[in-house]
């Protein structure tokens, strides 16, 4: 799931703190619906691949890069 | 008002007649790629980074448009090459509806910058990833399209078994059918790229990627030190890998591997690179038992990839596709004694027991075997660095290869 969750970020374009999004946009995509996020997300975060500041969320260069890994 | 939609009108019209393109002999280049440093996802950012800082040197003009990244200018001019930034504002709610809107952006200003420097000589696509922006583009400022097909969707993902995969494999087909001229890295990229796609012989350049000779020239890392960094001791026989963590890679044979080397020898194994398969290759390397002997460090800065190539004894790139393979170039360069599956480009660049030594991919007893010969005989060591070292002083300096994909706009514009 946490593929799904980075993947999602960086589909969103949550890449900085301007474009960060909340967790509620998370769970009413498609892929995640119904999941409980929070555990994954604070391991991501502990990870050092997202950021959560104010309730919102986004990737870190790190998180980008893995995100985009699968793609190149 | 009147004016202005008027004089938009002629200038449409002069661009769907002649072109929109330089009026003198100079070579104005349009680079498309979805990556460029400090955005480095996969090769393609280094290609073409060395690709346009040295058709820069040659008196091309290049301009490349690629993706934001945080902490990088929207606009620079490195080193002579102008760089394009552009940001991406709209959200996508999966990976190919977001191409697609790159795409959208990419073309978008394209468009812009053409009419700002008067126009493009070529338009230089890399990868299936901007096809539909350098097609846009070729089509609405009449630009000759050239193409870079950097892999293969085929080989990548090992068959294409899903919507996403058709769809990536059909922009391939329609990159191929689009440009004047396909560029691939290496004779077997040609291979596959004629039988999967029915390209014509003559429209396929073999260029191979480059490297900057003097990349390690004046890199004073302490090799004990750097070691130390890592936890490693200045006696271990340290074995590097660089890339992506995906399948393409293999860097789980890789991994089996080192139970059978450490019967043998301290050796240690340091993993650069991150991707969807970090967790399942640390679970592998804990259930080899030798799980301590491992270390991944995920993304790490260029310098310190160049500082840790400099500290260790060799590297292994045990891909199980792996069209040309920049990496090997890196190391050889770096005088690293290479181990590499005998795969695709990969099996161009390293002559075995000549520059590096080959072993069969997917296969762990075959890669601890290549450990082995390189840890064992310091001497056969010496001559295939010494070896590897001309080979990319002769055949891989980026200023011969854009002399090379010179003579290809050339070609292709006459």
């Amino acid at each position: 799931m946490s593929e799904e969750i980075i993947t999602m970020l960086s589909n969103l374009g949550a890449i900085d703190e301007d474009k960060a999004v909340t967790v509620e946009l998370l769970e009413s995509s498609e892929r995640l619906k119904n999941r409980v996020l929070d555990e994954e997300i604070s391991k991501l975060a502990m990870s050092g691949y997202i950021k959560k500041i104010d309730g919102k969320l986004y990737l870190t260069k790190s998180g980008l890069l893995r995100a985009l890994s699968r793609f190149s | 008002m009147g004016d202005s939609k008027k004089s938009r009108a002629d200038e449409q019209k002069l661009i769907s007649e002649k072109g929109l393109r330089p009026n003198d002999s100079s070579l104005r280049v349009l680079m498309l790629t979805w990556e460029y440093p400090p955005r480095i996802v996969g090769g393609i950012a280094k290609v073409v980074e060395g690709l346009s800082k040295s058709l820069t040197k040659l008196g091309v003009e290049v301009h490349v448009i690629t993706n934001e990244m945080p902490g990088a200018p929207l606009e620079e001019n490195d080193e002579g090459v102008h760089v394009h930034r552009v940001r991406i504002d709209s959200p996508a709610p999966n990976f190919h509806a977001w191409v697609l809107l790159m795409n959208h952006y990419f073309a978008k200003r394209a468009g812009v910058l053409a009419r700002e420097v008067g126009g493009f000589s070529i338009v230089h696509a890399h990868d299936w990833l901007v096809l539909p922006s350098g097609s846009e583009t070729k089509n609405y400022l009449g630009t000759p399209l050239i193409s870079t097909l950097h892999s293969l969707e085929y080989k990548r993902a090992g068959g294409v078994n899903s919507p996403e995969g058709r769809m990536i494999e059909s922009l391939e087909w329609w990159m191929t059918y689009e440009s004047s001229v396909i560029i691939v890295c290496s004779h077997s990229m040609k291979d596959d790229s004629k039988w999967k796609y029915q390209v014509p012989d003559e429209k396929i350049w073999v260029i191979p990627n480059g490297i900057n000779p003097d990349k390690f020239k004046g890199s004073h890392s302490n090799r004990n030190e750097v070691r130390s960094r890592y936890g490693i001791n200045p006696s271990d026989k340290l074995i590097l890998f660089v890339g992506r963590l995906t399948h393409q890679k293999g860097c789980e044979y890789l991994i089996r591997a080192i139970p059978l080397v450490a019967k043998y020898h301290n050796a240690r194994l340091i993993v650069v690179g991150d991707g969807y398969m970090r967790g399942e290759l640390e679970s592998e390397a804990s259930r080899t038992g030798e799980g301590w002997r491992i270390r991944f460090t995920g993304f790490i800065p260029d310098s310190e990839v160049t500082d840790l190539m400099l500290s260790s004894d060799l590297m292994v790139i045990p891909s199980v596709y792996e069209p040309f393979g920049v990496v090997a170039l890196e190391a050889m360069t770096a005088d690293l004694p290479v181990v590499a599956s005998d795969v695709d480009g990969l099996g161009e660049i390293i002559k075995h027991e000549k520059n590096g030594i080959l072993v069969y991919p997917r296969d762990p007893a075959s890669i601890a075997w290549g450990i082995s010969r390189i840890m064992s005989d310091p001497q056969n060591t010496r001559k295939l660095t010494e070896n590897a070292s001309k080979d990319v002083e002769e055949k891989y300096t980026w200023d011969a290869i854009a002399k090379l994909t010179l003579k290809a706009y050339r070609k292709m514009l006459n």
